[in-house]
């Protein structure tokens, strides 16, 4: 139980600083991600389930999702801009 | 015709706004009722009996069995009974924090203007039709059976925004903001007309005017299920219309 958490909180915050020196915007995304979805898998452990089963559907799938059309409009506008120019 | 459906929509507005203050005047200045729910014997209140209840000690005295009946609160999840039915004035702000965060993103994100539609590959195409109906089915599972297990409207709802924006990956122009945005403002005023037919009955915003039943069962609790039922319309159309507000409309002219 015990060992499960600290392993689990430390690749947690593992994955966050690779958030910081991820490659590209996507990549970083994608790595958020699995932050919240070892977060969910915590919470599991910590038997509250209802939070685990909210962080997992908000933290990894809509999140995700909003980051990626969020980076897809900025794309789309850059290509616009130099476009035009 | 326009200046006349605002007019409509301010008197409404107006007219809500006058009930619940009154609604607020009756709680703060008429003691009258709050005297009579304080002199209701402790062995009836049933959320007191939840908190002393222990799962893990065996000798520990059991004062709420399922099967129960004639208590205070029905719902055999000690959350949901806090949640839903004691504290629902604070379910409700929670409701309005969403909806004002959901209305920041209609207000700012407009028309997309270009459109890159690139086909989605084929283990999309297999895996998104069976993995977004197991999501949505979860998530009604969740709901329904808010005041029996962990979980509840939140997320149930969030649950079925997730299956819907599998489908989106899927089928991109395949969510209509005007039924969302119907869809959510009927449960909200399905949740507000839920409160105030509980103070006609009882004169307490959010009374449980619904039989209790029998704990453990289904069809228990009162008005937990009818609220949960409603909370999770209304969150899932509310991060839905996120994603459509999020993928923009498409535009005959461009």
């Amino acid at each position: 139980m015990q060992t499960v958490l600290i392993i689990s909180g430390l690749l947690m915050v593992a994955s966050s600083i690779a958030v910081i020196f991820a490659e590209s915007v996507k990549k970083s995304a994608v790595i958020m991600g699995v932050v919240s979805l070892i977060a969910s898998v915590v919470f599991v452990f910590m038997k509250a389930y209802d939070v685990a089963i909210t962080e997992a559907s908000i933290g990894a799938v809509l999140t995700t999702a909003l980051y990626f059309w969020s980076i897809k409009r900025y794309e789309e506008q850059n290509e616009e801009l130099t476009g035009e120019e | 015709m326009k200046t006349r459906h605002q007019n409509m929509l301010n008197l409404f507005v107006f007219l809500m706004l006058i009930l619940f203050s009154a609604v607020v005047y009756k709680a703060l200045f008429n003691g009258e009722q709050g005297k009579n729910w304080r002199s209701i014997a402790k062995s009836e209140k049933v959320s007191e009996s939840y908190i002393y209840k222990n799962v893990n000690e065996q000798n520990m005295v059991k004062t709420v069995q399922m099967g129960d009946s004639g208590h205070e609160e029905g719902s055999a999840n000690i959350v949901t009974s806090i949640v839903v039915s004691y504290r629902a004035f604070d379910t409700l702000g929670e409701i309005l924090v969403l909806f004002a965060s959901i209305a920041g993103v209609g207000l700012l994100m407009g028309k997309r203007r270009k459109r890159t539609v690139v086909p989605a590959s084929i283990v999309i195409q297999t895996a998104i039709p069976i993995v977004s109906l197991l999501t949505l089915l979860v998530g009604i599972f969740i709901i329904l059976h808010g005041h029996l297990t962990p979980g509840g409207g939140f997320p149930g709802g969030a649950l079925i925004a997730g299956g819907f924006v599998f489908l989106v990956l899927f089928k991109e122009n395949f969510l209509k903001k005007k039924i969302l945005l119907a869809v959510e403002s009927l449960a909200g005023l399905g949740i507000i007309g839920a409160a105030f037919w509980g103070t006609l009955k009882n004169g307490y915003f959010f009374f449980n005017f619904l039989p209790n039943g029998n704990i453990g069962e289904l069809f228990s609790g009162g008005i937990v299920m009818l609220l949960y039922l409603l909370i999770g319309i209304k969150v899932a159309s509310e991060l839905t219309s996120v994603a459509s507000y999020m993928i923009g409309e498409e535009e005959t002219n461009s």
